[in-house]
């Protein structure tokens, strides 16, 4: 078949962030995957709640509330670092500067990894004690390997700019994975209210 | 979302039409970016979605014959009674690897398999949104169907159905590896699934070609999309589930166990969220397929584009609302078993709005009845016959009756193999030109079809009977005096005519390779820009990217292709288009060939596989994929040298 050329793409930009970016709609498919998942981890918590006559179970004490709350609090302190982070990628601030706010972010990641080993003991119960002990490590443990795998994304790209320059690709990675980070602390908030407050309701 | 900076492309006014010369070297600059590397490490190492695709779709083809051998010898075995050529132990892991490989290992990824090959060139763009992770997907695919087939033939095969219910399949009835092997193939396939529909998703998004805005997206890649979309909200439900089941097997953890405050139902629950809608998943894909069959041998433009897209959505949220009309002889509450009567039998409706669509598409256009569109002929009738026993068994009391019957088991595999694995056959012989540039031959597709219409019936009709007389699904063997011999022995004589028709299919795709008709560009004067260019398609797909007028682009333009100059030749350059019309946005280089996505497929397998055996299993995996993952982003050669170069600058 001939063709005919009827338009002329050549002057188009090579980067473009947000929603623009196919990378952008990648990172969303994988947070509804993850969401689809917490929900149904939420539902299974609520489910098996349906067959206990208390809750927590008898002999289990509700989960404490003064740590897993700093934690919350670091968690969601730690967006600051990582929109900093996204808004300097974007409006072409210096590597540098790039740096440090993933550093920051990493920093308060890392902090949120080891309070999150010691929230484990807040509950009071191991996952074999009963499904309650089950579902509530799996939840925790869930979201840490969430957490985890950004503080590593984080690490690898702070490493990346010690090495190379920052140039616009990398830049729309940057302000892409601070869309994940936003996922990992926003879906943490109504799992720690189920899990911290809804045993506390009658 | 959009800047005011988007829109750049300029439209360039009578140009006259690109000269011979001048294609010549562009596809020679093309190909020398968009190829793979020669010989086994472009194996290891390919991100070109047609041949990660093709592989797919030759992998998912094996599985198929392999799940069939299954089935053989599950007939042998009840073509009478008292028969004892295989044993209760091995039976059970026939029938369970045969219901897992045909779900997990065959329909699924074949079904997104075919969207990995044609949602690219249907839109009209060089390569999927992120090829690399593609080639990941493949390999862990390919992982998962070796475990579960490995296991099986070292006879510690699952052996407790394809869905595992508990407590059979829990620590205390199922000891030893059966069950781990068949929830970490879950694991495998589920990944794979969902990277695959991700792939999807964005493709069919951002890199539509030029003006096709959402209303001109054709209905193949509508039906990838949605399947994409039910793949996201549903496999998360089932890898939730199997963890929960290999946790408690491994780890003590108590979900399923009732006297720790854990609950059987949950399994089932969780397991058929996923398990309903992946019916549709399967399904689904299958009507865009004989859409665009009978588009094409209709000779018109599909009859309400529009309500066939609405329809499909339709029946993609609605399938999610199904999922406890297969637990209604659990105690779940009657006013509940209402609701999903209702919503089961709501789903017969935008069925109906396509089946119609169809029929009206076909009775105003000037049909011609090739091989393909006999598929999709046979695909109505058993379709429909499959659907007329789900209205039946959407009603409560009826299922009572026969739950867990061969009467289910005929009307599953009607639905199934009518629904998905005749459209399935109708597209091989459709595309086989595109894929291979030969034709598949003519007579030998009429043999391969009558003989597995025929054959099907003869096997799955008696299946109906069976059920109502109460013979039980997986039963090795039944005693004289329950009166089933007959039937049975008529269902086991149809199987050697559907082995039969496939062996037909095999050699009719062996000698077409070499022998079959040359295909051309068109060999079917279809209307979709898969159809633009060259059979098998070359490396790049398209050498320039075509610009879209209407929803049948190819039957508008007859003698001229509009395109798009402008891209690079230098580099993997594709064209980002915006969401809702598909206007040029930006231009984005894409990742080449690497060997760290298959390194990161190596850690995740090793981790799964681990876990198996041991928790640590988990942090294994976790180590090895972060160095995989690493060093999949870590610039290497090309990209190294420009950044470099870039620094310098």
């Amino acid at each position: 078949m001939r063709i005919r050329a009827v338009l002329d793409v050549h002057d188009l930009p090579e980067h473009a962030f947000g929603s623009r970016a196919p990378i952008w709609w990648g990172t969303i498919g994988l947070c509804l995957i993850e969401g689809t998942m917490f929900g149904l981890a939420m539902a299974t918590y609520l489910y098996l709640r349906l067959d206990s006559r208390a809750w927590p179970p008898l002999r289990t004490p509700d989960p404490d509330l003064l740590l897993p709350t700093i934690n919350l609090v670091v968690m969601l302190v730690s967006v600051a670092p990582m929109v900093w982070a996204d808004l300097l990628a974007r409006r072409g601030g210096s590597k540098g500067a790039v740096r440090f706010a993933l550093i920051l972010a990493t920093v308060l990641g890392l902090a949120a990894l080891v309070l999150r080993w010691f929230e484990f003991d807040a509950f009071h119960v191991r996952w074999d004690t009963n499904a309650y002990g089950s579902i509530v490590w799996l939840i925790l443990g869930l979201h840490t390997a969430e957490i985890l795998a950004s503080v590593l994304e984080d690490v690898v790209f702070v490493a990346y700019t010690f090495r190379y320059p920052l140039d616009e690709k990398h830049r729309v990675d940057v302000s892409t994975s601070a869309v994940f980070w936003y996922f990992v602390v926003g879906i943490w908030v109504p799992l720690y209210l189920m899990l911290y407050f809804t045993p506390r309701l009658v | 979302m959009r800047d005011g900076s988007a829109v750049r492309a300029t439209t360039v006014a009578a140009e006259p039409a690109v000269d011979e010369r001048q294609l010549a070297t562009r596809h020679e600059a093309l190909d020398e970016q968009w190829r793979d590397r020669p010989g086994f490490i472009g194996w290891l190492t390919s991100v070109d979605h047609k041949s990660i695709a093709l592989r797919y779709i030759v992998t998912a083809f094996i599985f198929f014959l392999l799940a069939g051998i299954n089935a053989g010898i599950m007939r042998l075995q009840l073509a009478r009674p008292d028969n004892h050529i295989v044993g209760p132990d091995l039976y059970n892991q026939l029938f369970t690897v045969h219901g897992s490989t045909m779900m997990f290992l065959f329909a699924v990824p074949i079904m997104t398999a075919m969207g990995l090959y044609f949602v690219p060139l249907m839109v009209g763009t060089r390569n999927v949104a992120f090829p690399r992770l593609n080639n990941f997907g493949y390999y862990t695919y390919l992982t998962g169907g070796l475990l579960l087939w490995i296991g099986f033939l070292l006879n510690i095969g699952p052996d407790t159905g394809w869905f595992s219910y508990v407590p059979l399949a829990g620590p205390e009835f199922s000891p030893g590896k059966r069950v781990d092997i068949w929830a970490q193939m879950i694991t495998f396939t589920e990944i794979a699934a969902m990277v695959t529909a991700v792939e999807i998703i964005v493709t069919a998004f951002k890199q539509r070609a030029p003006g096709m805005s959402l209303g001109r997206v054709p209905l193949f890649v509508w039906a990838e999309v949605i399947t994409a979309f039910m793949i996201i909200f549903a496999m998360p439900a089932v890898m939730l589930d199997s963890s929960y089941l290999a946790i408690d097997r491994l780890v003590g953890t108590h979900f399923f166990n009732p006297a720790e405050g854990g609950d059987v139902l949950l399994h089932q629950h969780l397991f058929w969220f996923f398990g309903h809608p992946e019916v549709y998943i399967i399904f689904i894909p299958a009507l865009g397929m004989v859409s665009s069959i009978v588009e094409t041998f209709a000779r018109r433009p599909i009859f309400g584009h529009t309500a066939m897209v609405l329809s499909m959505i339709a029946t993609g949220f609605v399938a999610f609302g199904l999922w406890v009309h297969h637990m209604f002889a659990t105690s779940i509450p009657q006013l509940g078993e209402s609701f999903f009567t209702a919503a089961s039998v709501m789903i017969a409706i935008p069925s109906g709005v396509q089946i119609f669509c169809w029929i009206a598409t076909l009775w105003s256009g000037r049909p011609r009845l090739r091989v393909p569109l006999l598929w999709v002929i046979g695909f109505v009738i058993l379709f429909v016959i499959g659907g007329l026993t789900g209205v039946m068994i959407a009603s409560v009391p009826f299922d009572l009756q026969v739950h867990d019957t061969y009467f289910i088991v005929a009307h599953f595999h009607y639905v199934l193999i009518g629904g998905a694995v005749f459209p399935l056959f109708g597209a091989f012989y459709y595309w086989y030109p595109k894929l291979t540039g030969r034709m598949l031959g003519e007579t030998l597709g009429q043999w391969n079809f009558w003989l597995f219409f025929i054959g099907f019936n003869i096997t799955f009709f008696p299946m109906h009977l069976l059920g109502l007389e109460g013979m039980p699904r997986r039963v090795y063997t039944y005693p004289a005096g329950m009166g089933w011999g007959g039937l049975n022995l008529l269902a086991s004589l149809g199987a050697p005519l559907i082995i039969a028709s496939v062996a037909v299919f095999l050699v009719n795709v062996w000698r077409s390779r070499r022998h079959g008709a040359v295909a051309g560009e068109n060999p079917w004067d279809a209307p979709t820009l898969e159809w633009a260019t060259s059979s098998p398609p070359a490396s790049y797909g398209f050498a320039h990217i075509p610009v879209v007028h209407g929803r049948t682009p190819l039957w508008e333009t007859r003698d001229e292709l509009p395109v798009i100059t402008g891209l690079r030749t230098d580099c993997r350059e594709v064209l980002v288009t915006d969401v809702m019309d598909a206007e040029p946005d930006h231009r984005y280089g894409q990742a080449g060939p690497s060997v760290w996505p298959f390194m990161l497929a190596l850690a995740a397998a090793a981790g799964i596989i681990a876990s198996i055996f041991s928790p640590w299993g988990t942090p294994l995996g976790v180590v090895l994929a972060t160095i995989a993952l690493a060093g999949w982003f870590w610039p290497k050669g090309r990209e190294r040298r420009e950044l470099a170069a870039g620094e310098r600058t």
